[in-house]
């Protein structure tokens, strides 16, 4: 378990300051199945989220709610089989990733758009040094000397604040420190200068100290656009302009940092944030858990993914899946009772 | 400069196992069953308690057992073994004689088993539950499940006998061929280095059945190996980060899963060398091949404990001195053997 940051400390979104420009980075509709022994696992279904310059969105759900699969199926990195994207486009400055050959995406990766791994001792590879790897990706791209390389290494680890760049960059990732090594990922996924940065939970395994330390780093770099993968609402809060919640493989609430924490709309990102009201049982607290378990991705319901855990649901969500409708500006949810509501009072 | 100081400290290591080898191989030869004097002797020599008398006082025989240890070491610092009953001379010319064929033998099997293993376990990997991976999963499981004698006498059956492609039991060299020059005993690298290619041909041709059967069972356990450790590798995360980066295919090939799924495949390669040591005896008896596990079977039969000693030790510093080179290639494929945890 991750040290869990108190929500009511750090639920305090970042200012909606920045102008949402054109996106940078967008994904459309995008499906992924795996193939497993129960049968077709639907991973990720008719997800679709973008991020303009220099804005960081957070996706939030518990594990298995299709988070990293959705990610990582963006930037052609499951393995194929068991996976398969059988649907959609991710757009990177217009181009779309899943059109290009093995070769056009290398090119891509690490270079316009890379990613940061939860674990940073089992991504590294254990055989070679911090520096080596941090500028591998980049001398392919820019053809850099291996002196070149080097330097670049150090440079890199001296901006994310490791200290000591110049012994560290020879040593191998078992003898870093897990903030440390988290941080020297995070210069590796910097090194090539990408435009959009994917961050796949990369505070899970540290301490809450060194947490609030990345989330400072990250920050720090402005222009960078960043997706931002986690179970963690507190981490989120500090560092998301829009947060997408994730469910079942499908993104159920997306707004402004601001509105998803202070007026969920969703009764799934209610219950998550902890704050929803129980009607049937008003005596009740604060919620803790949500009762029952998310739907077998073999085997999805017809209807609204939520439904069999829903405090609001009707006979809609039982025949028919809701779609993501405006809400509020710029916030949507896909909840036939949230669509009620938001018609009833605008 | 932490290779270094560990292959230095792994050698030192070496030096106490090596005495305790000594120790274990000369009070077993001590405690041999049978009365070697009776063999030396003769019927009638063996029987007369002054024949005998004399003999144990010739060789140190009636001093204790620690006495007698400490004669050998004396003697083993020099490079003398004793004398073997059988040759009727010193046991260390008879392995200076005898061991050279093995060692080609055995590097000839390590070669087999090394390439098709390493290759065949990649192949199945990267064709993981498909008809590749099948076929070698059974070629691995046949490789290392039969017996080297009986894979020995087929093999001379089908190559030798019926299709008369590759030479029957004779030998390292066909007749009508002399050795080449003595440079290390190889005979294919001798005829090599000296020119001789109608030797080298005809020593490889006798070298490849014998390779072949003896390398069997390495050659299944290392494709084995190399498949599981391939598997694992490929589904490594730390290669989902490699692949992010954007680096070529030969990059991610070269310096991501090869290095690490060949860590597991050097370990036993290097035990394969004493393995196949041993695997030898049977082999070089098929084969008539004239190397030390046939020296240590007729050293055997003959109650010839100088010479049965004399092997077992070489044999075991083979093993030690591998064992030891292994650690070393190990550690400085994976810094984290070499640099601490």
């Amino acid at each position: 378990m991750s040290a869990h940051p108190s929500l009511e400390l750090t639920l305090q979104p970042s200012p909606e300051g920045r102008a949402p420009g054109a996106p940078v980075f967008e994904v459309q509709d995008l499906q992924v199945e795996f193939r497993t022994s129960a049968g077709v696992a639907k991973a990720v279904n008719h997800v679709s989220f973008s991020v303009a310059a220099g804005e960081c969105l957070a996706i939030v759900g518990e594990s298995g709610s299709g988070k990293t699969a959705t990610l990582l199926a963006a930037l052609g990195l499951l393995p194929t089989p068991p996976s398969r994207t059988t649907g959609g486009k991710v757009l990177l400055d217009g181009v779309d990733l899943l059109a290009l050959s093995r070769r056009g995406l290398r090119d891509v990766l690490g270079r316009d758009i890379s990613m940061v791994f939860q674990d940073s001792l089992s991504a590294f590879n254990p055989v070679l040094t911090i520096g080596r790897q941090i500028s591998e990706g980049v001398r392919r791209h820019r053809g850099l000397s291996k002196k070149a390389a080097h330097a670049l290494s150090i440079e890199m680890l001296e901006r994310v604040g490791v200290p000591d760049p110049r012994q560290r960059v020879d040593q191998y990732p078992h003898q870093l420190s897990g903030g440390m090594r988290q941080r020297a990922m995070i210069a590796m996924a910097l090194a090539g200068e990408p435009k959009v940065l994917i961050a796949d939970e990369p505070t899970t395994a540290l301490d809450v100290t060194v947490q609030a330390q990345i989330l400072e780093l990250v920050r720090s770099f402005e222009d960078l656009s960043v997706v931002w993968v986690s179970h963690d609402l507190g981490v989120v809060a500090g560092l998301a302009d829009r947060v997408a919640v994730m469910y079942a493989g499908s993104v159920i609430e997306q707004g402004p940092a601001r509105d998803i924490f202070h007026d969920p709309r969703h009764p799934y990102t209610r219950a998550l944030l902890g704050s929803v009201p129980r009607l049937r049982d008003p005596d009740r607290g604060d919620l803790v858990s949500i009762p029952g378990l998310p739907p077998s991705l073999v085997d999805l319901p017809a209807g609204c993914p939520f439904y069999a855990r829903c405090d609001v649901r009707d006979e809609r969500g039982l025949a028919r899946r809701p779609e993501l409708v405006t809400v509020a500006p710029r916030h949507e949810a896909a909840c036939f009772a949230a669509a009620d509501e938001a018609r009833n009072h605008g | 400069m932490g290779l270094v100081r560990f292959a230095t400290r792994r050698l030192l290591l070496a030096i106490p196992t090596l005495f305790g080898l000594l120790v274990i191989a000369f009070v077993l030869a001590n405690y041999l069953p049978g009365d070697p004097l009776a063999r030396i002797l003769g019927d009638v020599g063996g029987s007369d308690p002054v024949a005998r008398a004399t003999y144990e006082r010739e060789w140190g025989l009636d001093q204790p057992i620690h006495e007698r240890f400490w004669i050998y070491l004396q003697h083993l610092v020099t490079g003398d073994l004793g004398q073997s009953t059988l040759t009727r001379r010193g046991v260390a010319d008879d392995l200076v004689e005898f061991f050279p064929a093995t060692i080609e033998l055995a590097l000839a099997a390590i070669v087999v088993a090394g390439t098709a293993g390493i290759i065949l376990g990649s192949v199945a990997a990267f064709y993981h539950n498909k008809w590749p991976d099948l076929v070698v999963r059974t070629i691995a499981l046949v490789a290392s499940g039969v017996p080297v004698f009986w894979l020995g006498i087929i093999g001379l059956q089908v190559f030798y006998l019926r299709f008369q492609i590759l030479p029957g039991p004779e030998g390292r060299l066909g007749r009508g061929f002399d050795p080449p020059t003595h440079i290390t005993g190889l005979y294919t690298f001798d005829a090599l280095v000296t020119g001789d290619f109608a030797t080298m041909w005809n020593a490889m041709s006798h070298l490849l059945l014998p390779a072949c059967v003896l390398g069997s069972f390495f050659l299944g356990l290392l494709a084995r190996m190399t498949r599981a450790s391939m598997l694992e590798v490929l589904r490594a995360p730390h290669l989902v980060t490699a692949r992010s980066k954007g680096v070529s295919a030969r990059t991610l090939l070269q310096f991501h899963i090869l290095p690490n799924a060949l860590i597991p495949t050097v370990t036993v390669l290097g035990l394969a060398i004493g393995g196949l040591l041993a695997g030898a005896v049977l082999t070089e008896t098929v084969f008539s091949w004239p190397g030390i596990g046939r020296y240590a079977v007729d050293a055997a039969k003959a109650l010839d404990y100088q010479a049965i000693l004399g092997v077992t030790v070489l044999i075991g510093a083979v093993y030690v001195v591998t064992n030891a080179v292994v650690d070393i290639i190990y550690a400085a494929l994976d810094p984290r053997i070499r640099l601490g945890e």
